[in-house]
């Protein structure tokens, strides 16, 4: 991990001083930062993936702990996979603005390379303290790139993210004080060992939940995230629909579960509840939608609330179910980011829906992955994510049989809504509001297959991710032992 | 020392002529004076030996190591705003005017730190009103020491008159407590405590809330920070308050060692002080478009946060309170300096005080250039770096891990949640999310237009009067290259006015420390703890 971090903060420090004293000339060699940021970027996955030769899997708890600058980094299973997610959507959210903005690009890769850099530690840091630190330091750059580069709404999603955000957490932040006025300490293993008094744990769950549940997003607190996620650049939208969600569910794990585990299934009902209205809401309301990149985007909340009813499942399937459909929808949901604001966005300049139809006729391989990624983001079988949401559904029914039964209404809503638009994106007679234009070229070719690929044989063989993630998982199931 | 500095510097501005090289040669002698008190203090005073604490001129006056601390800190932010007025801003000595002012505004300054450092130390309530006059006198002269300037000879009056109520409210709980035990010593005070009303105490902290402008007396400090030049503004909205906030904690320690009910209602109504300012604080700034206007709001603000760590008297607020002072002033500091720099980007007809035809004069007055927030928009293509440190800063003061703003806030809800205050913490933490709002729209001025080079576009006619300028001025002072250089360059402008090094070097040493303030937390709250140990709480 020492490695990956030197590596990253030499090399940013590096290309924004050999930028300035131009001792490379920008003119001659253009998009160098860009250039630089992705080599950076590139080597670092290379780095975390050689990490799961060095571990292993037979060992509980937290591997490779080290201390840099007064902070404990180490991960586990979980946090490996999460880490290996953000630097290959890293990697893909560069590639994938490497051309269409063209102004000021060197200051829009930083921000963006910075953003994936503080979101992969925030899967490392090993207190409560330095996970809230990075949990925050995301808004500065996301606030800048959503408010420099963003659509034309963007003042309006700079503010949300910034007050939405900045509010709940600050109430998360409450809670943490109050463990370390008990604790006087903030390390993970400290905490988790102990027990705290039931009143406090509910009063501690409502500080918790009301931060991450903004940042999942729950029903009654989404409104940010529609907007934020189609003003944003495309960049910006992959990551934020593949990590800064699952920073949420990953803050679940990391301090719900392990440390207020008692409250938390006593109120776990409360939350079912929560989750199923947040499926059926955002799946109704996402039937009415007419902007392609708000379709995305509220598809996204129902899929989390999924992922909200199997992690406070408190079995097996239930938690590995959910950390999987986190995976899954962290492939498809960018994917899909890019086929609509990306793809289509670039050529037509527009997103609403009803100007596009029959795009087949001229665009067959758009079409071809526009319908698979439409498949899996329903959770067909053979895709990633009909593992996911199978096992989140069994194990949300195995916990609460009547209130989880619910939650197989997403698998029906998810069909409609994402039919509804495949269908009409891609099939009729081809619009004449709009002109004749090229079909993918390489760059947006490779990003699709790249996303694919891992979709198709991670549903063959889920096997791969879910052996690192069963021993970990195993530790969050609250259990009696007499 | 000071006293006798005072003393120097006084003949010196006598006998000095009234030339702007001049002025900057007695600030520079009165910021040596400053950097030698601060050695002096340094070196006579140790934690070590402050432990205890030591009464000094007949119990007058009482020094340990919270003063002691405070002194320091005092001194270095005076020195830091010395450095702002002793050296040039720019290399072209013509437009160097952009701090205009008085030849006597160091010796008022040396006056009035002295009143402000004698003011944390006071044990004796008779002192307490003479020093604070002492300090008062020297900031209402310092407010209106533009005397050609109707704002400022305005905002000067106001502060006189609001600023002797204040210290009448003082004078009154002093003969309060007088008349009950004929005592006016405070260590005597404490020893019988339980026999005086303690009301009267509170009656000496209104009138101190008065003079740093709390919430149901701010409007008169709002006031006078928007009028008032910005170069005073920079002192008088951060100076008086680290010492009177000083003052405060010292008599709440008092207030703290009563043990029964009347103790707690004079904290009920502190907090309710405390839930006012921050309410209006944060909502007064929502509409503004006036910089300094917002920047008295957001003190108002941070001034209420570090009263509550204040009042909420265990170990960790007099930690969160030096923290935060510290970090608020580091801040403050360098938003001000940016702020006074900008003027330098814009246009130049400010500055040449022959020319008759000021167009561009209507609006913006000769002290302070930069009014509105729209204003900050001229920064971002002229001068990037600049840009960037502003940024850091108002995000610091947002509260955005790991900037020092976090950490003070941090501390603010340790040590207020440690006592229990769950309400005023979570209004706390309502209150810092609406006044992100208002800080954003900051950084949406500065920063969001990057694409649409709004400056060049709109700012043209300036950058053409500005050259036409820069000919007419002295021709020795600028090489043709650099001139050739400006007339080339497309969007070039200004781009020859270079800063001085110097605060260049003030600008970015307080933005680092901004910034990488995490590096060092550990061994600043170490530090901060051991300030504790002489006080008992």
């Amino acid at each position: 991990m020492r490695e990956l971090i030197i590596l990253n903060f030499y090399g940013i420090i590096g290309l924004i001083g050999l930028a300035k004293n131009k001792l490379i000339s920008i003119k001659q060699n253009k998009n160098l930062i860009g250039k630089g940021v992705l080599i950076i970027c590139i080597l670092s996955l290379y780095l975390i993936i050689n990490e799961l030769k060095e571990i292993n899997l037979t060992d509980l708890g937290y591997l490779r702990v080290t201390r840099l600058l007064n902070i404990n980094i180490g991960y586990d299973g979980i946090s490996l996979i999460f880490i290996i997610l953000t630097l290959y959507l890293g990697v893909i959210s560069i590639i994938s603005n490497y051309k269409n903005i063209v102004a000021r690009k060197e200051l829009y890769m930083l921000l963006l390379m910075s953003l994936i850099i503080l979101m992969g530690l925030n899967f490392v840091c090993l207190d409560l303290i330095s996970f809230y630190i990075l949990f925050e330091i995301t808004l500065i750059p996301l606030f800048l790139i959503i408010g420099i580069y963003g659509g034309s709404n963007k003042n309006k999603a700079a503010y949300y993210i910034l007050i939405y955000t900045l509010c709940s957490s600050l109430f998360m932040l409450l809670s943490i004080i109050m463990i370390y006025i008990l604790y006087n300490n903030v390390d993970f293993i400290t905490i988790n060992s102990k027990i705290i008094s039931m009143e406090l744990q509910s009063l501690l769950l409502i500080g918790l939940m009301l931060g991450l549940g903004v940042k999942t997003p729950l029903v009654p607190i989404h409104t940010w995230l529609p907007t934020v996620h189609s003003e944003s650049p495309l960049g910006g939208s992959i990551l934020l629909a593949g990590i800064v969600l699952k920073l949420a569910i990953y803050g679940i794990i990391r301090i719900l579960l392990s440390n207020i585990s008692e409250i938390s299934l006593l109120y776990a009902p409360i939350l079912y509840v929560i989750g199923i209205i947040t499926i059926i809401y955002s799946s109704l309301v996402t039937l009415s939608q007419t902007d392609l990149k708000v379709i995305i985007a509220y598809s996204s909340i129902s899929h989390l609330g999924v992922c909200i009813l199997g992690i406070f499942a408190n079995n097996l399937l239930g938690i590995v179910g959910s950390l999987v459909l986190c995976l899954a929808h962290g492939f498809v949901s960018p994917a899909l980011f890019i086929l609509m604001g990306g793809i289509l966005y670039d050529r037509y300049h527009n997103r609403i829906l009803f100007y596009y139809q029959g795009l087949t006729q001229f665009m067959p391989i758009f079409a071809i992955y526009l319908v698979f990624f439409s498949f899996c983001n329903t959770g067909t079988p053979l895709s990633y994510n009909f593992i996911g949401e199978f096992l989140c559904i069994s194990g949300a029914i195995i916990k609460h049989p009547f209130i989880g039964a619910f939650t197989a209404a997403s698998v029906i809503l998810s069909a409609c809504y994402q039919f509804k638009l495949t269908n009409k994106l891609t099939s009729g007679s081809f619009s004449k509001y709009l002109s004749i234009t090229y079909d993918l070229l390489y760059r947006e070719h490779f990003i699709l297959l790249f996303l694919a690929i891992p979709t198709l044989i991670l549903g063959i063989a889920p096997n791969i991710i879910s052996n690192l993630l069963f021993l970990s998982s195993n530790a969050l199931i609250y259990s009696i032992v007499i | 020392m000071l006293l006798s500095s005072i003393l120097i510097v006084t003949v010196l501005t006598s006998i000095m002529r009234d030339k702007n090289e001049y002025k900057k040669w007695v600030n520079r002698i009165s910021l040596i004076i400053l950097i030698y008190v601060l050695l002096i203090n340094v070196n006579i005073n140790n934690i070590s030996d402050l432990i205890l604490g030591y009464n000094i001129y007949n119990n007058m006056l009482i020094i340990n190591n919270l003063n002691n601390s405070m002194i320091n800190i005092i001194l270095i932010i005076g020195i830091i705003y010395m450095l702002l007025l002793s050296y040039n801003i720019s290399i072209i000595k013509e437009i160097d005017r952009l701090i205009i002012i008085r030849k006597w505004l160091s010796l008022l300054i040396i006056f009035n730190i002295l009143g402000l450092i004698l003011l944390m130390l006071v044990n004796d309530l008779i002192l307490l009103f003479v020093i604070i006059e002492l300090q008062s006198y020297s900031l209402y002269l310092i407010t209106a020491i533009n005397n050609e300037s109707n704002n400022s000879i305005k905002s000067g009056l106001y502060y006189f008159i609001v600023g002797s109520l204040g210290s009448f409210i003082i004078l009154d709980g002093t003969i309060g407590i007088y008349e009950d035990i004929g005592l006016t010593n405070l260590e005597y005070i404490i020893l019988y405590i339980d026999n005086i009303n303690i009301y009267n105490i509170l009656i000496i902290l209104f009138g101190l809330f008065i003079k740093i402008g709390l919430a149901p007396f701010y409007n008169y400090s709002i006031t006078i920070y928007t009028l008032s030049p910005t170069m005073i503004t920079n002192y008088i909205s951060l100076m008086p308050k680290l010492s009177i906030l000083t003052l405060i904690l010292n008599l709440i320690n008092i207030i703290n060692l009563i043990h029964n009910n009347i103790n707690l209602n004079i904290i009920n109504l502190i907090s309710l002080i405390i839930f006012i300012s921050m309410i209006i604080g944060s909502i007064g700034g929502m509409n503004v478009i006036r910089i300094k206007t917002l920047l008295a709001y957001s003190s108002l603000l941070n001034v209420s946060y570090m009263l509550l760590a204040i009042i909420s008297n265990n170990n960790y607020s007099i930690i969160a309170y030096l923290f935060y002072i510290l970090q608020y002033s580091i801040t403050h500091i360098n938003i001000f300096s940016i702020i006074l720099l900008i003027p330098l980007y814009s246009n130049l007809y400010l500055y040449n005080s022959n020319n008759n035809n000021n167009i561009y004069n209507v609006m913006i007055s000769k002290y302070s250039p930069i009014e509105y927030i729209s204003q900050l928009k001229l920064l971002l293509n002229k001068n990037i770096c600049l840009c960037i440190c502003f940024i850091i800063s108002i995000f610091s003061l947002i509260g955005i891990p790991p900037l020092s703003g976090f950490y003070g806030k941090l501390l603010v809800l340790i040590s207020s949640l440690n006592n229990g205050y769950i309400f005023l913490s979570i209004t706390l933490v309502i209150v810092s999310s609406i006044s992100a709002y208002y800080y954003g729209n900051i950084i949406k001025e500065l920063s969001f237009d990057i694409l649409n080079n709004y400056n060049i576009f709109n700012y043209k006619e300036y950058n053409i009067s500005n050259i036409k300028i820069l000919n007419k001025l002295n021709k020795n002072e600028l090489n043709k290259n650099n001139l050739l250089y400006n007339m080339n360059n497309k969007d070039g402008d200004n781009s020859i006015i270079y800063l001085n090094n110097n605060i260049t070097y003030i600008i970015s040493v307080l933005t680092l420390i901004i910034i990488l303030i995490s590096l060092e937390y550990d061994n600043i709250i170490g530090g901060t703890y051991l300030v504790l140990l002489g006080i008992n709480i």
